[in-house]
């Protein structure tokens, strides 16, 4: 009766492990995106939210 | 801010990562920071759990890892950082559930002497903006950095 041996070739591979890109399309980021200017457009700010402080949003100057 | 959190890593000068670890594992967590609205100055705030075997994000799943308390204190740091670079934007936070939402909520209760410190906060209910007050259920956060 012929021996027979664990066929290697039928393995399954295993998956290499996937890193995170930074700024990568992430569907989860872009429906809480979607959600949160939908709440903005409808609500609006905070009436204490100093109008005149409404510049563009920049990064603090170092 | 003095609460105990997991080390940050930042990615660029909107986007972290850190480490969660606990009696799951260790899970990677990232936090995202998107403009939304330049004049209005809104940022959103995401953070979920980034999966190696699919490369996505997603805050659906529950990973009890049983840290609850060290990963929000984690992402209010995360916020304390990304407010430094962005002093005047408006951070707008809610969970992906009304249960994480009031998790966020019981977080901001428990540690609101130390947060208020740092932050003005300011709750939604029933679609008008109030300042924050413990004890009272709010359906998202906005916060600025004082």
């Amino acid at each position: 009766m012929a021996v027979q041996t664990p066929n290697q070739s039928a393995k399954p591979l295993e998956k290499e492990p996937k890193t995170y890109v930074p700024g990568s399309v992430q569907p989860f980021f872009d429906k809480k995106e979607a959600r949160c200017k939908a709440i903005i457009d409808r609500v609006g700010l905070p009436t204490e939210v100093n109008q005149s402080e409404r510049i563009e949003l920049r990064p603090q100057q170092k | 801010m003095n609460l105990d959190h997991y080390l940050l890593s930042s990615i660029g000068d909107s986007e972290f990562k850190f480490v969660s670890e606990g009696i799951q594992g260790q899970i990677l967590k990232i936090i995202r920071f998107s403009v939304i609205d330049q004049e209005k100055r809104i940022v959103n705030l995401g953070f979920g759990d980034f999966d190696a075997e699919t490369g996505v994000v997603d805050d659906r799943v529950v990973s009890s890892n049983q840290d609850t308390d060290k990963i929000l204190a984690t992402v209010a740091q995360a916020t304390l950082l990304f407010c430094q670079n962005y002093p005047n934007a408006l951070i707008y936070a809610e969970g992906s559930t009304l249960a994480r939402t009031r998790l966020y909520q019981m977080a901001l209760n428990k540690h609101w002497q130390t947060v208020s410190d740092h932050f003005l906060v300011w709750g939604l209910q029933h679609d008008l903006w109030h300042s924050f007050e413990t004890g009272k259920n709010y359906d998202a956060f906005l916060a600025k950095s004082i």
